[in-house]
């Protein structure tokens, strides 16, 4: 019965089908490798200190039997000097091992942390939209944490605990052979036991920490929406919710604890019988031809057996470490190994300065490969032409605009910036001469200019608030206690959202792009501000090529080109004048629409 | 920190049982020793050892004994520990409940958090565990050294300076790592912030072609933690070291002398083995107390922050009848619902934000009928949203009275109120979990059909039915997975559901396109016939139906009157109004 135990509540590893241990270990210890040296260093220390403090009962036996209990002081001295020297020595080794583990063990941290966050940054649109933030930030700390304490630490104590146990039998077996046998008895029960209650322990507390982490995520979500929570009155049934998430931690941390009540007690009187037993056969002289019981190996014996308890704990947790680690690693390499879906071609070219043409070539694209969002779309801008992307919520304007910036790959055609296809040049010289105001403004935890600077941290104040007064946020800026050092809070909470677009505007204004894609920038802005926001685009964008999605006729309407888009088609294309020739069209009816809303 | 104890007050029995059985724990501890004392003199030192079995017993029954009592100690004090952990959990979620706006304002969710799980945390470890065991340790130091002088009293001196400079290094060695800790945990709260506003912020990161340097602040950030950590495991790495060789030391010690006192016949080989156990558990006891003595002090910063949040001043709640003046004059009735009309009156009022350096708004004065609609135009800034929250009693104003139905909110039921009220604010923050369960928000027990009733008037029906899983379709964080104008739809239709007698929506509907606008419209219009209904609006299109408009700037109200008597009056709203028309106008002009 014990042994089907053993193997069933193990349900770590299985939740993903991870690729064969063998190879995710071999993967897992190439972080080591940089550190090899070291670290081979590092558990020969462990190796020798754990060998010297194992002779300690050793040699208390022999001063207590062979010169204290007969009364002989020959030779007490130098033994007891020697006792002593031995200590010093190791004293020294044990603070040079933990000197040594805890740097490499750092370091391994640092760069694995590094290697993830480089890898992460570069992954595409895709990864980000799919994945929440929460999940990637526990491969960063959690995950990262598991692996480099197995790494480090857990290693260390597996080449402890195996040593030790070698050398603490081979002392046993020099003391007695025979009370070295009789007191091992005890030890297959103990390690079934370990194997037994370690997995069954580790899963209740893993349920613990899911509750937990559950009842966190209520929590904060709690927290942060206390305004909507106050605002329908639904504080008593929430604190009904709290209540049944915190009845679900403590429930569960009650069943591990009651498992665990009894695992300890119970290893604590297996040690007791296995003395007990050792001492009743040796005073007995149970087939010992002779040998009494003597006080120093009643010492020793009861040092030894305390001495090899605990290892044999530690390692029949080894079994329950290896499966947590696996599973960390497998997610973090699995982190690893998912690859951006927009990459620079090995030869491609750092766009020269753009002057500003735009092509669309029977461009297609699908998100997901079903629903086409984006149909043949063909448009050619001229450098310096200001282009309104017109249509419906879901008609695929974002999306134009998003693949320009290359945030994402057509599924067909190309789109050319001056001749060159977008996916022949990097990212990022792309990118860097495009300023995009996205459709949800993101302010960082960072000052207010170091916000409107993100584009080009190395501009001066001067720039910086020249900047915020084109994009009409100085004022408001001015208005804080700190001005522009003022901290913004968690995604710049404490701003209005059309504050929050017209920071994003101002950091536009700031990286002084060649091309500017501004989508839905002004929705939650007055229309005053919003005009003298255009007034400044106006003179800031002669020469430069402008694609503003918008709903407002005010803006459209000065556009040199207008795109009607329709489920991802378009629909018409022209100007305001040769648009509204056609009455029947999309736009004619936009149009109208607005201005009888008016009166 | 005293105030800490009133938590476990209501568990008093528990406690007591608890520390009895710590007591008869630490009694036994020191009996093992004696026990192999005894064997040693009188059975291996006699050589009799057909005397062995009945110490053998002794020795099997106190093991089986404190194997129980352990038992039972570890069960009690996790039940203790878990149901403070409640109590006190309970105590701040409830506050923050009723905290207002003002206090979010100033918080983060994330400083929060912490108080509500690591200070917590910290207060259940010291009040379950801490408490008993130091009280346990006390009486081990106290049993052993009693057993210890009984024993010999040289060897007790020769004990007492390592067992007392140990116990006092380890205090130390905990006491100096309360800084570097306090700080390294900032630096980790550092480096989570720029990895969660980085990865949140992804978007921006990429748009700005800004990975390099993304990446260069959070190695720095890394790194600062990595150095912090060095610094600090360092720094224990030598104490512990230190710490750590004095048991063998000590044990040496007592064997040179406690030797050559054997052999010189002045004690006996027994006592000098039962003290060199005695002094292991003497010198354990004195460690533990001294790491536990340090751990009181971190505790009573948790506690100090605990109650900070605890003693937060609730400055806006239902009166209470005893000791506000205002209601002390008429106390709050609960009103059936149709025994409120909607009426809203501002009187005077002024209202400054803590850390702002001028008002917002300035000697409001506004009478809104009930049955009426008011639109609310104005600048960025200009004071819009403060002005409506002050109706919900969402902040109070710094001067001035605030009335709904002709009493002022500060002597009305908070809860009564704020239900009359369906408040749609210009963040809308939904929740992850169903889109039912969104819309429900405001009453859980609705019916399928009154929420696809609502739904349909906020004209999010159609787009929800499209969802592969229809009502029952999860949305994440935030709302994560819906547009701008669909999150807008969803919150405008869950504070339809409460058939609120107060409609008031924030510029809701931005992210909404114009079509789909004037339906809502309509949709709104024809449920809140008779009721109030506010709005505050960018666009003139949607705020010229209304029955009254104010115009705000630099919170104060510069024009106000009907559509027709603004365009007519030639003033701010006017000149937006040509803006906004002018365009259009000319537009169709072309046509």
């Amino acid at each position: 019965m014990l042994l089907r135990g053993i193997v069933k509540p193990i349900t770590i590893a299985d939740v993903d089908a991870a690729p064969p241990m063998r190879q995710t270990l071999a993967r897992l210890f190439s972080y080591l490798r940089p550190y090899r040296r070291r670290m081979i260093f590092t558990l020969s220390i462990y190796v020798l200190c754990v060998t010297i403090s194992q002779l300690y009962p050793f040699i208390d036996r022999k001063l207590i039997d062979e010169h204290i209990a007969i009364n002989n002081p020959n030779g007490f001295y130098p033994l007891l000097a020697l006792a002593t020297a031995a200590h010093a020595f190791n004293w020294f080794g044990v603070l040079i091992r933990s000197l040594l583990i805890q740097r490499i063990s750092l370091g391994i941290l640092v760069d694995l942390r590094r290697q993830l966050f480089h890898h992460v940054v570069e992954l595409s649109f895709t990864f980000h939209e799919r994945e929440p933030v929460g999940k990637t930030m526990t491969r960063f700390i959690g995950d990262a944490n598991t692996i480099n304490d197995f790494l480090t630490n857990q290693m260390a104590s597996v080449v402890n605990d195996v040593m030790s146990g070698i050398v603490v039998i081979a002392l046993m077996f020099a003391i007695n052979p025979v009370l070295t046998v009789i007191s091992l008895f005890m030890l297959p029960i103990l390690t079934l036991l370990g194997l037994y209650m370690r997995p069954r322990l580790y899963n209740g507390w893993e349920r613990v920490r899911e509750n937990s982490t559950r009842f966190n995520i209520f929590l904060a979500e709690n927290i942060a929406g206390m305004r909507v929570i106050q605002a329908f009155t639904r504080e008593n049934t929430n604190l009904e919710r709290f209540n049944q998430a915190n009845n679900r931690v403590v429930v569960e941390w009650m069943k591990v604890i009651i498992l665990q009540a009894w695992f300890s007690p119970l290893v604590e009187l297996t040690r007791s019988l296995a003395l007990v037993v050792v001492l009743y056969v040796a005073a007995n002289q149970l087939g010992l031809g002779g040998t009494a019981l003597t006080v120093g190996t009643l010492v020793a014996f009861m040092a030894y057996i305390n001495n090899l308890w605990s290892p044999i704990s530690t390692l029949t947790n080894m079994y329950v470490v290896m499966q947590a680690t696996l599973a960390s690693a497998g997610k973090v390499f699995q982190l690893l190994d998912a690859r951006p879906t927009v990459t620079d071609k090995p030869n491609a070219i750092t766009m020269p300065r753009v002057k500003g043409e735009i092509v669309f070539d029977h461009v297609d694209f699908t998100y997901d490969n079903t629903r086409p969002v984006l149909n043949d779309v063909n448009f050619t801008i001229q450098p310096g032409q200001l282009v309104a992307l017109v249509g419906q919520t879901g008609s695929g304007k974002t999306t134009i605009a998003s693949l320009l910036c290359r945030f994402y790959d057509v599924t067909g055609g190309r789109i050319l910036v001056d001749g060159h296809d977008v996916r022949d040049v990097t990212q990022r010289s792309l990118r860097a001469q495009i300023g995009v105001v996205l459709q949800e403004p993101f302010i960082f935890t960072d000052t207010i200019a170091n916000n409107i600077r993100y584009g080009r941290p190395d501009a001066s104040m001067e720039e910086v608030i020249a900047a915020a007064k084109l994009a009409n946020c100085h004022d408001f800026i001015m208005k804080l206690t700190d001005g522009y050092d003022a901290l913004a809070q968690e995604r710049g909470a404490q701003f209005s959202i059309g504050q929050r677009q017209l920071l994003s505007i101002a950091r536009a204004i700031l990286s002084d792009p060649r091309i500017l894609v501004l989508d839905e920038a002004t929705s939650a802005v007055d229309t005053e501000t919003e005009v003298l926001i255009q007034d400044a685009f106006a003179s800031l964008m002669t020469n430069r090529t402008a694609i503003v999605v918008a709903h407002r006729l005010s803006t459209i309407r000065k556009a040199d080109q207008i795109v009607v888009l329709k489920a991802g088609r378009i629909l018409e294309l022209g100007n305001h004048a040769t648009l509204v020739q056609n009455p029947d069209g999309y736009y004619s009816a936009l149009v109208r629409a607005q201005a009888s809303a008016g009166h | 920190m005293y105030r800490l104890f009133t938590f476990l007050k209501p568990h008093k029995t528990l406690l007591i049982q608890l520390i009895i059985v710590n007591f008869l724990l630490s009694a036994m501890l020191t009996v093992a020793p004696l026990v192999i004392k005894a064997i040693v003199d009188n059975v291996i030192g006699k050589q009799q050892f057909d005397r062995l079995a009945p110490y053998l017993g002794l020795l099997l029954l106190v093991t089986f004994l404190r194997a129980s009592a352990t038992y039972f100690y570890s069960y009690g004090q996790n039940k203790l520990g878990q149901l403070v952990m409640t109590d006190v959990r309970l105590a701040l979620y409830r506050k923050l409940l009723a905290l207002p706006f003002s206090f979010y304002d100033k918080e983060q969710t994330g400083r929060l958090m912490n108080r509500v799980s690591s200070d917590v945390e910290s207060t259940r470890i010291f009040l379950s565990q801490i408490l008993i065991e130091s009280m346990s340790h006390f009486l081990t130091i106290f049993f052993a050294a009693f057993a210890f002088l009984e024993q010999d009293r040289y060897l007790t001196l020769i004990a007492i300076v390592p067992v007392i400079f140990s116990g006092v290094a380890m205090y130390y060695a905990h006491h100096h790592l309360t800084e570097p800790w306090t700080l390294q945990h900032e630096r980790m709260a550092q480096m989570s912030a720029t990895l969660q506003d980085n990865l949140a912020g992804i978007k921006v990161v990429k748009a700005f072609a800004q990975e390099d340097q993304a990446q260069g602040r959070f190695q720095d950030v890394q790194v600062a933690v990595r150095s912090g950590s060095l610094s600090i495991t360092d720094l224990w790495s030598k104490r512990w070291a230190l710490i750590g060789s004095i048991p063998r030391f000590m044990q040496l010690a007592l064997i040179l002398v406690g030797g050559q006192r054997v052999m010189r016949g002045e004690i006996s080989l027994g006592t000098l083995v039962a003290v060199l156990s005695l002094s292991l558990l003497l010198l354990g006891a004195v460690n533990a107390l001294g790491t536990q003595l340090n751990s009181v002090s971190q505790t009573a910063t948790a506690a100090v922050r605990i109650f900070e949040l605890l003693d937060e001043p609730l400055t806006i709640q239902s009166p209470l009848p005893s000791s506000d003046p205002v209601a002390a004059q008429s106390l709050p009735i609960a009103r059936r619902v149709d025994e409120w009309r909607g009426e809203i009156e501002y009187k005077d009022v002024s209202f400054i934000y803590p850390t702002a350096k001028a008002k917002t708004l300035i000697d409001i004065n506004l009478h809104i009928p009930a049955g009426s609609s008011l639109a609310v135009v104005g600048a960025t800034g200009s004071g819009k949203s403060t002005l409506i929250h002050l109706i919900g009693r969402f902040y109070d104003p710094t001067s001035g009275h605030m009335q709904v139905d002709g009493r002022d909110v500060r002597s009305l039921n908070l809860p009564e109120l704020r239900r009359q009220i369906g408040m749609v604010a210009q963040d809308t923050l939904l929740f992850s979990a169903s889109i039912f369960d969104n819309i429900a928000f405001g009453r859980p027990d609705a019916s399928q059909a009154e929420v696809e009733r609502v739904a349909k008037l906020a004209q999010a029906h159609e787009f929800i039915t499209q969802m592969p899983d229809g009502y029952q379709t999860l949305i994440g964080e935030r709302g994560a997975g819906l547009s701008g104008g669909q999150r807008q739809r969803v919150a405008i239709a869950r504070a339809m559901l409460l058939d609120p007698r107060i409609l008031i929506l924030d510029d809701s509907m931005s992210a909404v396109d114009a079509e789909t606008e004037k339906l809502l419209q309509a949709a709104i219009a024809s449920v809140m016939k008779g009721r109030t209904t506010i709005l505050v609006a960018h666009r003139l299109a949607t705020a010229q139906h209304a029955d009254h408009i104010i115009v705000l700037r630099d919170g104060q109200i510069v024009e106000q009157g009907t559509h027709a008597e603004l365009d007519a009056a030639g003033g701010h709203y006017h000149h937006v109004l040509e803006m906004q028309q002018m365009s259009a106008r000319e537009a169709v002009a072309s046509v």
